[in-house]
């Protein structure tokens, strides 16, 4: 079975979408597809034993359409934007000649609609209706000509998509118009309603072009993030190459200033990097020989030298942009709805055209063309573009803006589960803290040496230590200056370490280490019992620093809170959610944690398989659970949840199997990913309320069935329209105006494009959303203990 | 089955519903045995935003035929919704309208192009001209350009012929 995510040309409306999710799904082998028109995109799932790729293709080009497969791919920026220049152009181009032409109809029929000129009947001798005919015509026929395309194709595997209704309304208005005039001499001829209906579509397709692009510039941007080439050693020498030459193993040298171009572990040199484009952390970080680069990264000051382990799509940008890619062509299941009532739509309408058409030629009794005027007005209105357009706009948008904060939606799925989040669930170490402890407290005891000195001589000691608490040590007292390697050191089991160091041409002899220590080196620290007890309530480790026999220091230390753990907390209990702590860890030190990230609720001493089962407890209670975690031993959890957050710094399983998942080590992105999916989600029923209700309410206006209320009998008033036209003054009469025609077709198409734009307008409102949390200064970041 | 063979199905079932209906529909019915033809003419007078008569009076289930003449130099139109009627009226031309009057009441008929108005010389009615006949001094326009069928109800076969 393959997967595959394709480009896919040539789609013009949401209906088309839905076409090749149709076409492709009834093809043997085809096991899903799922097509986003915002994306361009479509999510393959077939079996290439039965149906090839290439097979899948040649019927989506029957369609109309083009899928760019693999091997035609050209992957390059520069290409993709120019075909999307391209598109965008070719939109601009047909928009541009369709309001060129039909802006005489639509300027004249305004000023004697809106303006209430005297209709003029020709210039130069010739009836202005022969104009209109030779303008309409190429409209209709000729800029027009896709809409007949895809109508065609549409009939053809028996779909009914929007262009079926543009082209019903639309010819009907044309021919009507012609044989009317030529014929029978109507007094209303629909020359404009063919034109300016088809401009006003355009319009909206171009306006629908450009929000396209918009969206997925969040995409664009990251892939504009690649460095282009990288310098590598070959043979000895260093030579400059191309990013598709690079391998796994290559040796690359990345010089200040520059971008560091894959994925890799420096292996000579040092020096600070930006990774601000690729994990969102605003200060720069000093890497060192053995630690891992990010390719796209700014390498700001040292020369070094790294070994690429990720190459090409393998590496962090890549897998991001793929999952971004994904999310965006996958489909949220209310979009499913919305593409159901679309598809049942169209074949209502013409249903409802039909009835109109009936009731006023054989009920009311009216000629022919009264019907038909009523039942072309039906159909023009009630295209739904617009539906199509509410769920795609705003989720391309809504995903977007999320990968802009580092956070990675798997999809609208992902979205929709996480507005209905009611409970948060964390993984303690990871996930709550940083993972692994620092120095939170140096309490000084004596004054023999100063803190700073006491510091460096604590990690000094520490340096020969393996014992995991001793990085905490080193770390801290390297603040201060350098450390020192011991000139003699013991580590004694279960209890410290002894050794001794020069600093400054002077000896000193130190020791760390617990109580049990202390006695057998027969030091009395009863007097700074307090001060132990505290540590211990907050769940800190705590040892003695013994210098020349003197106890100097108690060092705490505690696996530290994350920046903003507290915070993020906070915003979580303001938003409603009910916050819980899940931990393997003992009860007093998960308890500890909770108090200071102000947790209510703790599940402590949980085993790591009994995590998921906590979960679906947490569930049967009713709830919707988030499970923000970042280990291996949280994926069963992640998920079970009904919505996983990997958190960035975690493994890539916890990352496979969260839907969201935050590239940065930062919790109030938990907030933010909740929070942007409740306006994305609130954005798409917005737009489907806009899309429905100008069609909803225009059809009956649009068949004339308003005049049921607003008049008595055929062309008489009702008494209160009446009685508003008569004292109301000019706003009476306007209303009167209006009460008493129908919804003339132009109007109708106006209504449409309309409802086209307010939706794509409300989505990219989205765009300006700043999630509160960001606001907070990281000036309040906590700083460890100096 | 195709979407658009139900789709089929279901038209033809309305378009049949509604034929059905009117010819099984027992109310009144006029045929070509009962009423008059009635002819007669219809002036729109140029610069009055008036018809001449504004008040006709026919009896039900008469063939009329009304010959429409338009004395301005612009459109205008000629509407009865009761009887579906809506044609142009071309300027300085006159057209031959023919219905029957199916329905009895009193059924307006209206100018159904829009055709400006007498307080509309700013925006360039031909010449400057300013409105004129007995409606002089008031203002007047599309709105007001209207007049009345009156039919009265079929009392009986009238048509002498």
């Amino acid at each position: 079975m393959t997967k595959l995510v394709l480009k896919v040309k040539g789609m013009h409306c949401a209906s088309c979408a839905l076409l090749i999710d149709k076409l492709l799904k009834k093809q043997e082998g085809v096991i899903n597809s799922q097509t986003s028109y915002g994306a361009q995109k479509v999510a393959l799932e077939f079996d290439e034993a039965k149906i090839s790729l290439e097979k899948i293709d040649e019927f989506v080009n029957k369609l109309g359409y083009d899928v760019v497969r693999p091997d035609e791919e050209t992957g390059s920026l520069e290409e993709d934007e120019a075909a999307e220049a391209r598109e965008l152009q070719t939109a601009k181009r047909r928009m541009v000649a369709a309001f060129a032409i039909a802006s005489p109809i639509i300027a004249y029929y305004m000023g004697v609609h809106m303006f209430n000129l005297p209709h003029i009947h020709q210039i130069w001798g010739i009836d202005l209706n022969y104009f209109y005919w030779v303008l309409s015509t190429p409209i209709q026929f000729v800029i027009g000509w896709p809409f007949y395309r895809n109508a065609w194709s549409a009939v053809r595997i028996g779909s009914a998509n929007m262009d079926v209704l543009v082209v019903l309304g639309t010819t009907a208005a044309y021919f009507y118009s012609m044989i009317g005039f030529l014929f029978f001499g109507i007094d209303h001829p629909f020359w404009e309603s063919s034109a300016a209906l088809i401009s006003f579509i355009l319009l909206g397709r171009y306006v629908e072009v450009v929000a396209k692009g918009r969206a997925s510039s969040a995409i664009k941007e990251l892939l504009k993030l690649e460095a282009k080439e990288a310098h590598v050693f070959r043979d000895g020498q260093e030579v400059t190459i191309p990013m598709s030459e690079l391998v796994e193993g290559d040796v690359v040298v990345v010089k200040p200033g520059e971008k560091v171009p894959v994925d890799g572990v420096i292996v000579e040199g040092e020096t600070h990097i930006d990774e601000k484009v690729v994990t969102g952390e605003s200060f720069p970080v000093k890497r060192i020989a053995g630690d891992e680069v990010i390719g796209a990264t700014v390498n700001l000051e040292g020369r070094f030298k790294f070994k690429a382990t990720k190459v090409g799509k393998d590496t962090l940008l890549n897998q991001i942009i793929k999952m971004v890619e994904e999310a965006q062509a996958s489909r949220a299941p209310v979009q499913d709805l919305v593409d159901k009532i679309s598809e049942y739509f169209v074949p209502t309408v013409v249903i409802l055209s039909v009835l109109t058409f009936v009731g006023w030629v054989f009920i009311a009794g009216l000629p022919v063309e009264a019907g038909v005027l009523r039942m072309i007005a039906v159909l023009v209105i009630s295209c739904p573009c617009a539906m199509g357009l509410a769920t795609p706009t705003a989720l391309v948008v809504g995903i977007g803006q999320a990968a802009k904060y580092g956070i990675i939606l798997k999809g609208g799925e992902a979205l929709e589960k996480a507005y209905k989040v009611n409970a948060i669930c964390l993984d303690k170490t990871g996930t709550l803290t940083i993972g692994k402890p620092i120095v939170t407290d140096f309490l000084m005891l004596d004054k023999t040496v100063t803190k700073e000195e006491a510091a460096i001589l604590a990690a000094s000691a520490e340096m020969g230590s393996e014992h995991p608490l001793a990085r905490a040590v080193i770390e801290h007292g390297k603040q201060f200056g350098k450390v020192i390697d011991p000139k003699q050191f013991d580590a004694v089991q279960g209890m410290g370490l002894t050794a001794t160091i020069k600093m400054k041409g002077k000896e000193y002899q130190v020791a760390i280490g617990n109580v049990t220590l202390m006695k057998k080196l027969k030091l009395d620290v009863k007097k700074h019992k307090s001060e132990m007890e505290r540590l211990q309530s907050d769940a800190k480790t705590s040892v003695f620093l013994i210098v020349d026999g003197k106890v100097t220091a108690l060092i705490g230390m505690a696996d530290a809170l994350k920046p903003f753990a507290r915070e993020a907390i906070q915003a979580m209990k303001e938003d409603g959610k009910e916050v819980i702590m899940i931990t393997g860890d003992n009860k007093k030190t998960a308890d500890a944690i909770a108090r200071q990230v102000g947790i209510d609720r703790v599940l402590a001493e949980v085993l790591p398989q009994d995590k998921a089962a906590m979960v679906k407890k947490l569930q049967k209670e009713g709830k919707n659970v988030a499970m923000v975690g970042d280990g291996i031993n949280d994926s069963p959890a992640l998920a079970q949840a009904n919505l996983g957050i990997a958190i960035g710094s975690g493994t890539d399983v916890a990352i496979e199997t969260g839907e969201v998942v935050l590239v940065k080590d930062d919790l109030r992105d938990v907030v933010t990913a909740i929070q942007l999916s409740r306006k994305t989600m609130r954005k798409v029923w917005q737009n489907l309320f806009w899309a429905f209700f100008y069609n909803v309410a225009a059809i009956p206006i649009a068949a004339g069935g308003h005049l049921l209320i607003t008049q008595t009998g055929y062309g008489v008033a009702a008494g209160w329209v009446l009685s508003i036209q008569q004292n109301f003054g000019g706003a009476g009469q306007i209303f009167f105006n209006i009460s008493q025609a129908t919804l003339r077709p132009e109007i109708a198409g106006f209504a449409m494009a309309f409802s086209s734009v307010s939706v794509v307008v409300n989505s990219m409102v989205l765009r300006w959303y700043t999630p509160p949390m960001e606001k907070l200064d990281d000036k309040e970041l906590p700083q460890p203990a100096k | 089955m195709n979407k658009y063979v139900i789709l089929g199905i279901v038209l033809v079932v309305i378009i049949a519903g509604g034929v059905i209906f009117s010819a099984t529909d027992d109310s009144f019915k006029c045929d070509p045995s009962m009423g008059n033809d009635v002819e007669m003419t219809v002036v729109s007078k140029k610069l009055e935003w008036a018809f001449e008569p504004e008040e006709i009076t026919i009896d039900q289930c008469d063939r009329v035929k009304v010959t429409v003449i338009n004395e301005d130099n612009f459109d205008h139109g000629f509407a009865i919704d009761a009887f579906g009627i809506s044609q142009r009226l071309p300027a300085s031309e006159s057209i031959v309208v023919e219905f029957v009057a199916t329905k009895a009441g009193t059924f307006p008929f209206y100018c159904s192009v829009s055709c400006s108005s007498s307080d509309a010389a700013t925006f360039g009615l031909p010449d400057g001209e300013v409105q004129t006949g007995p409606y002089t001094g008031t203002v007047r326009g599309h709105f007001e350009h209207i007049g009345q069928y009156i039919v009265n109800i079929f009392s009986g076969n009238t048509d002498t012929n």
